[in-house]
């Protein structure tokens, strides 16, 4: 089996979003979903590391838990109004994590002067719809389905 | 879907012009029943909706057949434009037979102006509202925020709560879905951070497929009921299109963690896990029940707050007063809801758990829950189109209630993905095209309009010709748009 780079890419849904993850490790893997997720809501390249967020998590599959881990950065930035522009996850197997994110205060639209991210799309969650999490060669892979 | 396997063709027959079937095999427990005409089922074979039809009819406790809606596409377990009920001792009720937007609806507000007395103060009107209603992502409003202890009175209330707090009148009540509140609402049973995401977006807009609609009355197709909802031709309409906000997505997504537990422990085996649910008559099934009807209050609140600004907008911008412009509320639907409702199978009164998820109550002037001055004509039931072209009020018929459990379509439904749209409409300046057009577009962002372009949508009038010809509800008027704000 021919291992494929870390990343990501969008799959075209008809109402949805989807995205394909890769990563060498869940570590990995956990980080780079996070990113894709902060692409869809902004431009990543645009925010600054001005604040940090923490989590501890952990849910009786790894498919629920990165379901909460990415349900936390929404929170983050619909309750706190926080962009992020990097992860680290660290994991003790594949059941719970402690997550940490690094951005700053989300500046958008016309009516703000001050505003430097663009904002790309408003998620409403992340869901269970065909949602898997295995080892893809030597590394993972991660399929989500984002409700938008 | 990348790697996946190729799946069997799902097997289908045709009943008639308007009707498809799925035959019950396998771990159906019931058949599944398609509204479509050719054109649409050709588009509708090429997603994965007729498997999650097939999914929910394997559903313990379904009462009738799995249906689906002439706009029926691939949602997230259950399909978009699925209908389906359930037996409250045998049955389930899901979260994924819902959806994240809880209680997502709209609502019609009819007026005594015209279109041509409009006209010179349309650009003002589109501002005003763009101004007056937040839209968009984000945090909602920055000066209407709620304390925790009032939204809990919020989601207990529902519209009458805002109509309490003086946000529009007694009479609206009486135009919308289950009076504007749901009476098993339990406002414990929702998480303190769904309330953190709700306390500052009561009365915004949102975004996605959100919407406030000014629009106009273009064609009368039934003179009794477009009377009856107060509808005559070139006179303005404002349709407000949205839901329970991040508060809804919270509550969802929180009790799809308890029925994914709880699903396995009743022994029920999930198709989907999207279709995660519990016994009705268990104790998760009955929190869901609360926690949802607490969302769809707060929905309910939510529209209400809107139509009362949208008024006080309309007033302040043309110095009109409320005698002057009689907005009167025509109806409020819900789109995203399970309920209790009775209906009559195989000739016998039951009351049923009816789960709508992009589906529209579409009850008929027979029907005790229809408000009296609708008796005669039936409930209206409002489709809203795309943004360009046109949307449908229409009236419930008889026909719905014995074949959809009383329900019809709930709307267009996207033909294009989200990128498929902002490749085709690269390069177009969105605003300045509609505005020649005659309809001002007022956005907060670029990417919600690209996306929500007419073309990435069907013409709802395909839709709403298969609702009519199946006989669940019958076209009364056309509106065509004249401002749309979007988040």
């Amino acid at each position: 089996m021919s291992r494929e780079k870390s990343g990501y890419r969008w799959l075209d849904h008809t109402a949805d979003v989807g995205v394909v993850v890769h990563g060498d490790s869940l570590e990995a893997l956990f980080e780079i979903a996070a990113e894709a997720l902060s692409d869809l809501i902004t431009d990543r390249e645009t925010v600054e590391e001005r604040e940090e967020r923490r989590v501890v998590l952990s849910a009786p599959d790894p498919e629920q838990l990165l379901v909460r881990w990415l349900t936390e950065i929404l929170a983050w930035f619909e309750i706190d109004g926080l962009v992020f522009r990097r992860f680290s996850v660290r994991m003790d197997g594949a059941l719970s994590l402690e997550g940490r994110a690094f951005g700053e205060a989300f500046t958008y639209g016309a009516a703000d002067r001050n505003a430097r991210h663009p904002f790309r799309t408003a998620i409403k969650a992340v869901t269970y719809h065909q949602l898997s999490v295995r080892q893809s060669g030597d590394g993972w892979e991660a399929t989500i389905i984002f409700d938008v | 879907m990348a790697g996946k396997k190729t799946r069997p063709p799902i097997r289908v027959e045709r009943l008639d012009d308007y009707r498809w079937r799925i035959p019950q095999t396998g771990r159906m427990l019931t058949e599944g029943i398609v509204y479509a005409d050719d054109a649409l089922f050709a588009r509708i074979r090429q997603d994965q909706s007729l498997e999650q039809v097939r999914n929910v009819a394997c559903l313990p406790g379904i009462v009738g057949p799995s249906l689906a809606m002439p706009d029926i596409h691939w949602g997230y377990g259950f399909p978009i434009g699925g209908v389906a009920a359930f037996d409250p001792a045998e049955g389930i009720v899901s979260p994924g037979g819902v959806g994240y937007d809880i209680n997502c609806g709209v609502r019609l507000l009819r007026s005594n102006l015209t279109r041509k007395e409009i006209t010179p103060n349309l650009k003002a009107i589109a501002d005003a509202l763009f101004r007056d209603i937040p839209a968009g992502v984000g945090r909602g409003h920055k000066e209407y925020q709620l304390d925790p202890r009032e939204v809990r009175q919020v989601l207990e209330g529902g519209a009458a709560w805002a109509v309490e707090q003086g946000f529009g009148t007694e009479a609206d009540l009486d135009h919308i879905e289950e009076g504007g509140r749901l009476a098993g609402a339990d406002a414990g049973e929702v998480s303190d951070r769904a309330v953190e995401r709700g306390r500052r977006q009561l009365g915004t807009v949102g975004s996605g497929n959100h919407f406030i609609e000014v629009g106009y009355v273009a064609e009368i197709h039934d003179a009794a009921a477009a009377s009856a909802f107060g509808l005559a031709k070139n006179h303005v309409t404002v349709f407000i299109h949205s839901g329970s906000r991040g508060l809804g997505y919270q509550v969802c997504d929180d009790f799809i963690s308890v029925m994914l537990e709880a699903s396995s422990r009743y022994g029920i085996d999930l198709p989907d896990r999207q279709l995660c649910c519990a016994p009705l008559r268990s104790p998760e099934g009955k929190r869901y029940l609360a926690a949802m009807s607490a969302a769809a209050n707060f929905a309910f609140a939510n529209r209400q707050l809107m139509a009362h600004r949208v008024r006080e907008t309309f007033r302040h911008t043309l110095g009109l007063t409320d005698r002057d412009l009689r907005m009167g509320l025509v109806y409020d639907v819900c789109h995203n809801i399970a309920k209790f409702e009775t209906h009559q199978v195989e000739g016998r009164s039951r009351r049923l758990c009816v789960h709508r998820k992009g589906a529209t109550r579409a009850f008929p002037g027979s029907a005790r829950e229809v408000p009296a001055d609708y008796r005669k004509v039936g409930q209206p039931v409002l489709i809203p189109g795309d943004m360009g072209r046109r949307s449908y009020v229409l009236a419930g018929a008889e026909g719905a209630l014995s074949a959809t459990f009383g329900s019809a379509c709930h709307g267009a439904g996207r033909v294009m993905s989200r990128n498929e749209a902002r490749r085709v409409a690269r390069g177009r300046e969105l605003v300045r095209e509609f505005e020649e057009r005659g309809i001002f577009l007022r956005g907060a962002g670029r990417a919600t309009l690209v996306e929500e372009i007419p073309e990435a949508y069907k013409d709802v009038t395909e839709v709403v010709d298969v609702v009519e010809g199946a006989g669940l509800a019958r076209k009364v008027a056309e509106l065509r748009p004249l401002a749309v704000i979007k988040g």
